[in-house]
C-alpha cells in the first residue's frame, strides 16, 4: 500500500485533490468506500480526471450499489466491488426475490431490500420455535435457526449473531443500457472480523 | 501541483457566482439571506431534472433564472417588516424559510442524491498541462470571469450600479433625492436570488443534488462573503479564488488536515481583519 487518505466526511464534493495525489503516488489500483452522494461523486470524479483508465478502482459494494448505480452512470462501468448480495445472483430464491420484488416496486432490489427480507425471514424462523415472547427467549431462538436456506444472498448461518455468508466479487457491466453488478466470482462462505 | 491550481480557479469561479449573490444582498438590504443554499439546491435539482442534452441544460438554466428572481422579490417582501429588527429575527425568517424549500423540494425529486449532467460536449475530458481534467470545469472559469467582469461593470460604471452603491452607503439619502429606494433593495434581492439558482444549475454537474447540499454551500458562500467583506463585489472575488485555492491545494498540501483548513483561512482573516479583505468600516457599523 503506498498510501491512505481519509476525505471529510459528509462534507466533500470535490475530490480532485484526492485524486491528485492518487495519481502521483504511483498506486497500481484504489480501494475505497463511500455510499450514497459521495460514492455518486467519487465515481464519476474518478472517471472524469482520467484515473479510471489507468488505475483500476475497487471499492465496498456500497459503492455502486442501489440508487446511486444509474446516477453514476457510464463512469462506473468497469468498478470492482465486494459484497454479500447482488440483484444479478443466480440461484433460485434471488430470482424469485428479484421477480416479486421488481412486480410489487417497479425496480430491482438492492442489498438493502434484500437485508430487510432477511431479518424477517429469520424472525419469523425464530418465532416458530421461541419458547415465549420477550426478547431472551427470542435471542435464544434465532441462535438455533441454523442453516438459512432460502436466502436470496445464499445460503447463511449466524456466527457468534453475526451473518457468515458468501461474499461476491462483482463488476459493474452495461448490460443492454441497463448498469448492473454482475457477479465474477463467488469468494465463499466468509466470518465477520468480529465473529472469529 | 498545477492541476490543483486550475481547479481551485475553476471551484473558485462557482463559488464566486454563488456568493456574490449573497454579498449583494447583505451589503443592500442588510438581510443576511440564509435561504441562499435552498435556492442554490433548487437550480441543483433543476439542473439534474433537465441534464443531458443542451436544450435540457438551458431549459434549466431558464426556469432557474425566472424562479430565481421570483423568489428573491418574495423574499425581499417577506423581510421587509422585519428591516427595523435586529439581524438575528431576520435571520430566522430566512433561516425558515430555507428548511421549507429544502423539504419542499425533497418532496419534489426524493431524497436520493442526484447527479447532472454536463451538456454534451462539455461531459468529457480534455488534457491540460499534461493531465486529464474534466472539460466542463475549465468552462466554469470561463463563464466565472465574463460574471465577474459584467457585475463589476454594472455595480461600478453604471447608473444603475451607482444607484445601488449610493443605497448601500445611504439608504435614507438615496430616498431624499426622490427614489424609492424599496424598488432598489427588491430587484437586488432579486438579482441576487437569480444568481443563486443560477449558480445551482451551473454547479450541477460539479456538486450535484442532494438534500443537505443546501447547508454545505450557505456555509462556503458565508466564508467567502465573509473573507471578502460584506457587500462588495470584489471581495466576493477575491475571496471566492482564494477560498477555491485554499480547498484544494490545502487539502493536497496538509490531507491529514483537510476538516480545518478552509475554517483556519477562515480564522485568520477574522483575526487578523475582522471587517474582511475588502470590507469597508460601514459593512461593520452600527447600521
Amino acid at each position: 500500500m503506498v498510501g491512505s487518505a481519509q476525505t471529510p466526511f459528509g462534507s466533500t464534493t470535490d475530490f480532485q485533490p484526492f485524486l491528485t495525489g492518487i495519481q502521483g503516488s504511483g498506486a497500481r489500483a484504489t480501494f475505497c468506500f463511500y455510499s450514497g452522494a459521495e460514492a455518486i461523486s467519487f465515481v464519476q470524479q474518478y472517471a472524469r480526471f482520467g484515473l479510471a483508465e489507468s488505475i483500476p478502482l475497487y471499492g465496498s459494494g456500497f459503492l455502486t450499489e442501489g440508487n446511486v448505480l444509474p446516477q453514476q452512470g457510464d463512469a462506473a462501468v468497469g468498478v470492482q466491488n465486494t459484497l454479500h448480495y447482488s440483484d444479478q445472483l443466480d440461484i433460485p430464491a434471488n430470482k424469485a426475490f428479484v421477480d416479486a420484488y421488481t412486480t410489487a416496486h417497479g425496480e430491482a432490489p438492492s442489498c438493502f431490500s434484500m437485508a430487510t427480507f432477511d431479518a424477517a425471514n429469520v424472525l419469523n424462523r425464530a418465532l416458530g420455535s421461541a419458547t415465549a415472547l420477550d426478547g431472551d427467549a427470542l435471542s435464544a431462538a434465532l441462535g438455533g435457526i441454523g442453516t438459512v436456506d432460502d436466502s436470496p444472498r445464499g445460503p447463511w448461518t449466524f456466527e457468534n449473531q453475526t451473518p457468515r455468508q458468501n461474499v461476491y466479487l462483482r463488476e459493474v457491466q452495461d448490460i443492454g443500457g441497463t448498469l448492473v453488478n454482475a457477479v465474477v466470482e463467488d469468494l465463499g462462505p466468509q466470518s465477520q472480523p468480529a465473529a472469529v | 501541483m498545477l492541476v490543483s491550481v486550475l481547479n481551485g480557479l475553476a471551484i473558485g469561479s462557482l463559488l464566486f457566482i454563488l456568493a456574490v449573490g449573497l454579498s449583494l444582498v447583505f451589503g443592500m438590504m442588510d438581510v443576511l439571506n440564509l435561504a441562499h443554499g435552498a435556492l442554490f439546491l433548487g437550480g441543483a435539482y433543476l439542473g439534474a431534472a433537465f441534464s443531458g442534452s443542451w436544450g435540457g441544460f438551458l431549459t434549466a438554466f431558464g426556469i432557474a433564472a425566472v424562479g430565481g428572481l421570483v423568489a428573491g422579490a418574495v423574499l425581499s417582501l417577506m423581510t421587509a417588516p422585519l428591516r427595523r429588527r435586529s439581524h438575528l429575527d431576520q435571520a430566522l425568517l430566512t433561516l425558515g424559510v430555507a428548511f421549507v424549500v429544502a423539504e419542499l423540494l425533497i418532496i419534489a425529486f426524493g431524497d436520493d442524491p442526484l447527479s447532472a449532467a454536463a451538456p454534451p460536449a462539455l461531459d468529457g475530458s480534455v488534457t491540460v498541462l499534461g493531465v486529464v481534467y474534466p472539460t466542463y470545469r475549465l468552462v466554469l472559469i470561463g463563464v466565472g470571469a465574463v460574471l465577474a467582469v459584467a457585475v463589476y461593470l454594472v455595480v461600478e460604471r453604471t447608473r444603475v450600479g451607482a444607484l445601488v452603491r449610493a443605497t448601500v452607503a445611504d439608504r435614507e439619502m438615496v430616498a431624499t433625492i426622490g427614489i424609492d429606494n424599496r424598488l432598489v433593495t427588491t430587484a437586488v434581492f432579486a438579482v441576487g436570488s437569480l444568481l443563486a439558482t443560477t449558480a445551482g444549475v451551473l454547479g450541477g454537474p460539479v456538486y450535484g443534488a442532494r438534500p443537505g447540499l443546501d447547508a454545505t454551500v450557505l456555509i462556503l458562500a458565508l466564508v467567502v462573503v465573509v473573507i471578502g467583506g460584506l457587500g462588495s463585489v470584489r471581495g466576493a472575488l477575491v475571496g471566492a479564488l482564494i477560498i477555491g485555492q485554499v480547498d484544494t491545494l490545502g487539502r493536497v498540501l496538509l490531507p491529514e488536515l483537510a476538516s480545518f483548513v478552509l475554517f483556519a483561512a477562515l480564522a485568520l482573516v477574522l483575526v487578523l481583519r475582522p471587517q474582511g479583505l475588502f470590507g469597508g468600516p460601514a459593512a461593520v457599523g452600527a447600521r
